[in-house]
């Protein structure tokens, strides 16, 4: 199946799962950069799962798009978290992100602070928290073994406030 | 002229190759402005009803009068030389210069007050449409007129005559397309 | 004797014919110089295009590999498949049909030699301006340029369509001038249906560029504008799936453009190797015409998935099916002609055959992709690119190739060796069907195209695919030589090697400047291979007398 998304058009494709499962759902038309790697998964589940999936929702809210009102630092930085897509790309425990496309992002406040230790190691970060600002806005700066050039965004340091990227680091050094 | 002029057995009913040549040329304008007035029409459907408001219709009809006038003098200038009269066909070919540089005129400075009054080929769809297909319209004018001179100076020179008129023929087909193409123009952007 | 011949030495900056390779390099207005320029620059362009397949394919040899990733890669597909269409497939084919049509019908050049050459500088001019978009970088939405992706990539973009632009302007030329030739300076006794098929298919050929290239135009214009003036034509405000519609009004049309003079080829080496006269001639001469028309009648099965209205789909599908029709008509007219032949294979025949054998294959997809419930599946994915290249490549190249080792001797007056022929027919033929037959079963599984890796699973069908391309490109070193070598020391060719019956064969190897002496009167059709004459036996039949001003023959 696939039909293809225009801007500003609703477009509708409707279709009938005849059996649960995990299914790969890839972009199918040349998009940019990204494309080759732009993929994705399609659960389909039983009503009672999926029953079970919709109630879970509501324990990570996302408050209204380009508001970044939180009641705590952390709060602010996951919401930008959530709201600048990075879950497609990236898991994440603390949001429910299961991303793989880029690197596994839990415990990535003590993974950074190794990076920067590690020989290889070609950025110009000094501590975990420069390391993950430098990983966001500069990402070929350094790229971790295993993982591709030119699929990372690498304007985030113009699309994201200042304000909104500093509680972004803050919020992704303190995950230990 | 360099091509040639195969004299067989069938031909004497044959088209001659240099009107041909240009119906053919004429044919693909068709196709070209087809795709342009079409993209036009699509703009003008996803704008709102009066996007062509700003347009001035009674100027831009005068306009078309000075256009179709010169297609009657191209008219005229081709009869003169068909009756041997290659001074008053020169003649009527320079009428025929001037008012086309009368349109472009006119046009350029149409274009000047839209812009002045924001109407411009970034500041909407339909506008976009109008500029493109106008301003590929008014190259096409443009082009006539400068070939016309070319046409005059040959019949200066002799080498269009009214034993040579054919080349002329040709160039009047092309003016009389850009004269159509414009009638069919100022219907669907202005008056609709 | 027409005027307008002028030789070199009445100075000047027109040149008609050729006494050097420098008269090569100018503003030459003899048909037959035009056609070797437009046939030289057109290899050039097959091998750039060529190289950039080998580094596709290199890239692809295995998952995950890291040797062209990103914008360059998506360059590198979106710039091969561009010229390869436009500065390779059809300027070589615009230069056999400017070497070989007029001299088919009788006739001293093309109706207008000043626009030939036109249009052969304005394709280099196109050339240069497309190789400048690639180093300047940008390029990188595909030959077919969706917007809003390609009015947001960088300035090669703009260069790209302008070059494209320009080279439209080219072939519209191109093709005024082949159809006011056919029509207006055949020789006396040439009625049409005396017409030799190739000549027929540039007919159909030029009625397809003339209606539909424009559209192409006015869509890159629009694109232009977007780009540079800041209009939203095809913008996220404006309307995107028009860029689609206009691109593919022409675009569609544009494949026939490409395979209807290799038809044309095929239809005048089949009789020569099978000393059999031409079976169905007018079916032929008519299915050209007919897929010229229904050709416009198609687009839209590129946009299946584009989220156009789903019932406007099922015209465009029963369209699609349709035109398979005249087609299958010239391929059992083809069938029938050698059937019972006496069959020389000769490498033309070579690839002549295996044209026919591979075209029905990306036929066969073809109609399978026409259905819209399994386009929908397989729409931009490697079944896609599978189609294209058998029939591009199966098709039209091989036609191509069928026609060079045909007309050579014609051209240059020498025969090409036959045996180094015959190892780069084989080694095309392995060579292709390596490449390409696995990306039918790597389409159907859901490999999609345009992408610079793959899951795992994919891994060896397109290691075979690689590999394939890799014979590929080692298949054009014996062509190369064999040119080369065969330039300078190949054997005479004489007027008729290969004692065909069509007109050009009746002049001498190569032609000289101004072609005919004398004008020559056509007699007959020139496909009477084996039909007996009262007092010759197995002779063939003349076609042609020269006209009754002149001596004797």
């Amino acid at each position: 199946m696939q039909l293809a998304v225009l801007p500003e058009t609703v477009t509708d494709l409707r279709f009938t799962a005849r059996q649960p499962g995990t299914f790969l759902v890839e972009c199918n038309k040349i998009c940019g950069v990204g494309h080759s790697e732009m993929r994705t998964q399609l659960v389909a589940e039983t009503q009672d799962q999926f029953a079970a999936w919709l109630a879970s929702q509501s324990s990570s809210v996302v408050q209204p798009a380009g508001s970044a009102q939180a009641s705590s630092p952390l709060a602010q930085g996951r919401q930008v978290f959530q709201l600048n897509g990075c879950a497609a790309c990236h898991t994440l425990k603390d949001v429910g992100a299961s991303g793989t496309i880029g690197p596994d992002l839990d415990g990535i406040g003590t993974l950074a602070a190794q990076q920067i230790k590690d020989p290889s190691y070609k950025g110009h970060a000094t501590t975990a928290q420069d390391r993950i600002r430098e990983a966001i806005v500069s990402p070929y700066t350094y790229i971790p073994p295993g993982f591709q050039a030119n699929v990372m965004p690498g304007n985030f340091g113009q699309t994201i406030k200042p304000d909104d990227l500093d509680a972004l680091v803050s919020y992704l050094a303190a995950q230990k | 002229m360099n091509q040639v002029t195969a004299v067989t057995m069938q031909e004497e009913s044959r088209l001659d190759t240099r009107k041909l040549g240009m119906w053919l040329f004429l044919a693909s304008e068709v196709m070209f402005f087809g795709g342009l007035i079409a993209a036009a029409l699509n703009m003008k459907w996803h704008s709102p009803a009066g996007a062509n408001h700003a347009l001035n219709i009674p100027v831009t009809a005068v306009n078309t009068f000075v256009l179709i006038v010169s297609s009657t003098a191209v008219v005229m200038a081709l009869s003169a030389l068909q009756d041997g009269k290659p001074k008053t066909a020169r003649n009527w070919m320079i009428l025929t210069a001037l008012l086309g540089t009368t349109f472009l005129g006119i046009q350029v400075n149409e274009y000047i007050k839209l812009i002045g009054k924001g109407f411009t080929p970034a500041s909407g769809l339909f506008a976009g449409g109008f500029f493109a297909v106008t301003s590929f319209h008014g190259f096409h004018v443009f082009v006539g007129v400068i070939t016309l001179i070319w046409m005059i100076v040959r019949t200066t020179r002799g080498s269009v005559s009214p034993d040579n008129y054919v080349p002329f023929e040709a160039w009047g087909l092309y003016w009389h397309f850009v004269d159509v193409v414009w009638i069919v123009l100022f219907t669907i952007l202005y008056l609709l | 004797m027409a005027e307008g011949y002028a030789p070199a030495a009445r100075g000047g900056w027109v040149v008609h014919g050729a006494t050097s390779w420098r008269d090569y390099f100018k503003f030459n207005t003899d048909h037959k110089v035009i056609g070797t320029q437009y046939i030289t620059m057109g290899f050039i362009f097959f091998l750039i295009g060529g190289l950039m397949a080998e580094a596709i394919r290199a890239q692809l040899s295995r998952p995950g590999n890291t040797l062209i990733t990103g914008n360059l890669y998506n360059e590198l597909f979106s710039l091969h498949g561009t010229i390869m269409i436009f500065l390779w497939v059809i300027p070589v084919l615009t230069g056999v049909a400017n070497f070989i049509v007029p001299l088919q019908i009788g006739a001293q050049d093309m109706a207008f030699p000043k626009l030939n050459a036109l249009s052969l500088w304005l394709a280099v001019l196109g050339g240069l301006l497309m190789l400048a978009s690639f180093v300047v970088g940008g390029a990188e939405s595909g030959w077919s340029a969706y917007p809003p992706l390609s009015e947001q990539t960088g300035n090669g973009q703009t260069l790209w369509a302008l070059a494209l632009f320009v080279i439209g302007f080219s072939s519209i030329f191109g093709g005024l001038n082949f159809l006011v030739t056919i029509m207006n300076l055949r020789a006396p006794g040439m009625t049409l249906m005396r017409l030799p098929l190739f000549s027929w298919s540039m007919i159909a050929t030029s009625i397809i560029i003339l209606g539909g290239t424009p559209v192409l135009a006015a869509a890159l214009a629009l694109m232009l504008w977007d780009r540079v003036v800041g209009t939203h034509f095809f913008s996220a405000t404006g309307d995107p799936l028009m860029w689609q519609n206009l691109f593919w009004f022409y675009s569609h049309p544009a494949v026939y453009i490409m395979i209807l003079p290799g038809f044309g080829i095929i239809s005048e080496v089949l009789p020569v190797f099978a000393r059999k006269p031409i079976f169905g001639y007018k079916m032929i001469a008519f299915s050209s015409m007919a897929i010229a028309i229904f050709g416009f009648l198609v687009w839209a099965h590129h946009m299946f998935t584009s989220g156009m209205n789903p019932l406007l789909r099922i015209p465009f599908m029963l369209t699609s099916m349709i035109i398979a029709v005249p087609t299958g008509v010239k391929i059992f007219s083809w069938l029938a002609t050698i059937w019972g032949g006496r069959i020389r294979f000769t490498t033309s025949m070579l690839f002549a055959l295996s044209f026919i054998a591979m075209f029905v294959i990306g036929g066969l997809s073809g109609i399978f992709l026409a259905s819209i419930p399994i386009d929908i599946d397989v729409q931009d994915s490697y079944f896609v690119v599978a189609h294209l290249h058998y029939v591009l490549f199966g098709g039209t190249v091989q036609a191509v190739f069928a026609g060079l080792y045909f007309w050579f001797p014609k051209i240059t007056g020498r025969m090409l060796n036959e045996r180094l022929g015959k190892i780069h027919f084989w080694i095309t033929f392995i060579g292709f069907n390596l490449t390409f037959l696995p990306q039918h079963w790597l389409g159907l599984e859901g490999m999609p195209r345009r992408v610079f890796t793959y899951p795992p699973e994919f891994a060896t069908a397109n290691l075979i695919s690689s590999i394939g391309a890799f014979v590929l490109g080692i298949a054009v070193l014996p062509f190369l030589a064999n040119i080369l070598i065969s330039l300078r020391a190949g054997k005479l060719a004489g007027a008729n090697p290969w004692r065909s019956l069509t007109l050009e064969w009746t002049l001498p190897s190569p032609p000289p400047i101004h072609n005919f002496p004398q004008l020559p009167v056509v007699i007959s059709d020139p496909y009477g291979y084996g039909r007996k004459q009262s007092a010759q036996p197995a002779q063939p039949q003349p076609t042609s007398r020269p006209a009754p001003t002149g001596g004797g023959q």
